[in-house]
């Protein structure tokens, strides 16, 4: 492709073409999801404006390009060095900055190229977030066994599960996402026991018999989804449950209805568009760091930063999954949980330990955020799960109001519950 | 003629003139992209946080353009009847009774009440009839609406055209300017995404802030509207759980040029405080960092 790299002049329409779709490629392969017509409607946007101002151009480009905001800092990174660093190495030969059409031709130069220039612009974006975190994994490694984690990536959760496993986990996977995520809505369908009178259903009805509403039609609010964001602690200390959880988050996933899954360690990772086919070797460039203490109220500060307008709101549930080891500031968490509590539904924490012989609340994290817990229960294995499932049924199918009213009202009855549990497993 | 209003607006500059004449401030990115969005003829859509002017800016568009704005405001719940169009059924069921000696038949009778005068337009179908020339058709807050009612809009925006089953379907003669707006409540789906060109509108920075004050409240002293900027700018910076907007700032820039004229002084600021945030916890939080705040944006005055 040199001939492409060699000067060019910006009357020549096709080389910028040629750039702008090969600049979209690059987009894709450092992990931007754009549309399938993406660079077309990117050369349109560069035809209409004054393509001699670079700043207009990137504005341009991101308007045209860019459909979510997290993604601005990267687009501006990879923008520069697409169309500014290269044409200045090259300023001597080509003024423009469109004039170096391919630029970067080690990254760039042919098919092969775009996909090892795209390790190498993410090797260097996450370099520095990677490098620190093996030594963190030696310094931190103090309170849990490293045996596991010595590689510091997920080889040890590979699933053990056998093929029957699974379909029950996923089975009760889907049953549980049904149970929490939906509610009614406001829309109406036809319903012959609705509550609401149809009456466009009703006019239509009339005109069988010569326009006198005769038969009176009725419809009811429609049952919709709601939204579920589960965390998922992949820390150390949840080695051996974290199969378990990620075969869990999974199976949720694959609802494919309104559901976010997040990993988290010392760092969170949104995982909910990578990990639905469960590819391991894309969760893996995609996993927090798993070395070290867990940080959850950081994590979750930054999960209320970051997404917190977006996903969470009053018919959000959140189920966080976790252990409740925490190495982080107490208070940290306590606020991200009042904060997690009063923007959402409910808060769910399901936590591996409870089942352990006088196992209590007590690591100071763990206490702090039981408070702002409307659900606290055991999960640790395909028992658990089923007896978890059993009792959110429970739990959402008594009483007559909305589900959100339900839950609502008994979780508080089930936290006595679990309280006075804990209680007795302390006393005998 | 929509040809005629396009004339004017051959380069990015020219929308930030039309921008400046209607009141707007903005930026080189929001000029370029309602530069793109007329120029391109596709939808825009606007995302930012509350009160940062998304809704502005299609309102400043339809000044410039010297057109109509038709606003979709969306709510869950929003169905087709209420955006679109409805039947008049008591007008219909009035015409039936009328008729009901008349000896037509029920094909003439379901002709007549399926026609025009018995059709109630609502926003979307407004938009598509205009006659006058292209209209600005604001759908605001998008991301209230749910999913299906995207889907819904997804006809109307790629053919800017409409179907009713008695009617057949309804095309747009001049094609209206579309703005979609979004808070983020719920993450849009990627086919609208697609239609659209995508504008994220941060906070602004103090000096457009402060240009906005000055605008939008003519009467306000020199100093205080410094002294409000710099402020509203520091608060943001505080982890709250509702950051205050333009909107918030505007609020609060008038309420204080009403009571105490020229500078903020702690009391004032105290008993204002409700103008900016909006929730007990953030109250509490900037209650106890207060005269700290009023400190660092008068010193910033100073320098």
């Amino acid at each position: 492709m040199n001939q492409a790299a060699s000067a060019h002049s910006i009357g020549d329409t096709a080389d910028l073409a040629t750039a702008t779709v090969r600049f979209c490629r690059l987009l894709r392969s450092s992990g931007l999801s754009l549309p399938a017509d993406a660079s077309h409607v990117a050369l349109r946007a560069l035809a209409a404006i004054d393509i001699s101002k670079l700043e207009d151009c990137r504005n341009a480009l991101m308007i045209a390009l860019l459909r979510r905001p997290e993604d601005r800092p990267l687009f501006i990174y990879l923008f520069n060095l697409f169309w500014v660093t290269s044409s200045r190495e090259r300023r001597s030969s080509a003024p423009n900055p469109f004039s170096g059409g391919s630029t970067d031709e080690r990254s760039l130069s042919d098919e092969n190229g775009i996909e090892d220039g795209s390790g190498e612009i993410e090797g260097s974006l996450r370099g520095a977030g990677e490098s620190p975190h093996d030594d963190l994994a030696d310094a931190g490694d103090n309170a849990y066994s490293s045996e596991a984690a010595s590689a510091g990536l997920p080889g040890s959760y590979r699933s053990a599960f056998t093929r029957a496993q699974r379909h029950e986990l996923e089975r009760m996977s889907r049953t549980l996402t049904q149970l929490l995520a939906t509610r009614r809505s406001r829309r109406r369908i036809s319903d012959p026991t609705g509550n609401f009178p149809d009456l466009r259903a009703t006019m239509r009805g009339s005109l069988r018999h010569g326009g006198a509403p005769v038969v009176f039609k009725r419809a009811a609010r429609r049952v919709t989804r709601t939204r579920l964001v589960v965390f998922c602690d992949v820390s150390r200390s949840m080695d051996e449950y974290a199969a378990f959880f990620l075969e869990f988050a999974a199976a949720v996933l694959r609802r494919r209805w309104k559901v976010e899954v997040f990993l988290f360690a010392t760092e969170l990772a949104r995982i909910t568009r990578i990990w639905p086919h469960r590819n391991w070797a894309e969760l893996k460039a995609a996993l927090p760091d798993c070395g070290g203490g867990t940080q959850i109220g950081r994590s979750l500060t930054n999960f209320l930063s970051l997404y917190g307008d977006s996903m969470l709101g009053s018919g959000t549930i959140v189920i966080i999954l976790s252990d409740g080891l925490d190495a982080g500031d107490p208070a940290l968490i306590e606020s991200a949980m009042d904060r997690l509590r009063h923007r959402s539904h409910a808060v769910i924490w399901l936590n591996p330990l409870i089942h352990l012989k006088g196992y209590e609340p007590r690591a100071a994290g763990m206490a702090a955020a039981l408070k702002y817990v409307d659900v606290f229960a055991p999960v640790h294995d395909l028992a658990s799960m089923r007896e978890l499932v059993h009792m959110i049924r429970e739990l959402t199918y008594s009483g007559r109001n909305e589900l959100r009213n339900r839950i609502g009202k008994k979780t508080t009855a089930h936290i006595t519950n679990s309280d006075s549990n804990e209680n007795s497993i302390a006393a005998s | 003629m929509p040809a005629s209003q396009e004339h004017k607006v051959e380069r990015i500059e020219d929308v930030d003139k039309l921008l400046a004449g209607s009141g707007y401030v903005g930026d080189q990115e929001i000029a370029t992209a309602i530069f793109l969005a007329i120029r391109l003829r596709r939808p825009l859509l606007i995302e930012g946080h509350a009160g940062v002017g998304k809704t502005e800016i299609a309102k400043a568009l339809t000044a410039a353009l010297s057109t109509t704005m038709y606003r979709l405001q969306c709510y869950e719940g929003l169905d087709v009847s209420s955006a679109l169009y409805e039947w008049n059924y008591a007008k219909q069921i009035l015409r039936i009774r009328m008729e009901e000696q008349s000896g037509r038949t029920v094909a003439e009778k379901e002709a007549a009440i399926f026609s025009e005068p018995y059709l109630m337009a609502r926003p979307l179908l407004q938009a598509l009839r205009h006659h006058d020339k292209s209209p600005v058709l604001l759908i605001d807050e998008i991301d209230r609406a749910d999913e299906e009612f995207e889907a819904f809009l997804l006809e109307v925006l790629s053919e800017y055209q409409v179907t009713i089953p008695e009617l057949g379907p309804i095309g747009a003669e001049h094609p209206p300017y579309v703005v979609l707006t979004s808070n983020r409540v719920r993450e849009l789906g990627d086919a609208l995404k697609r239609r659209c060109l995508y504008l994220w509108i941060d906070y602004p920075s103090l000096k457009k802030e402060l240009q906005i004050v000055r605008i939008k409240i003519p009467g306000i002293a020199e100093t205080l509207a410094r002294q409000v900027c710099r402020f509203v700018q520091e608060l943001r910076a505080i982890d709250l759980d509702k950051r205050p907007g333009v909107a918030e700032t505007l609020d609060w820039g008038m309420a204080l040029c009403e009571l105490s004229g020229d500078h903020l002084s702690l009391d004032v600021a105290r008993a204002t405080l409700g103008c900016l945030v909006k929730s007990k916890h953030d109250v509490e939080r900037v209650q106890s960092s207060l005269s700290e705040l009023i400190e660092k944006s008068a010193e910033g005055q100073l320098s």
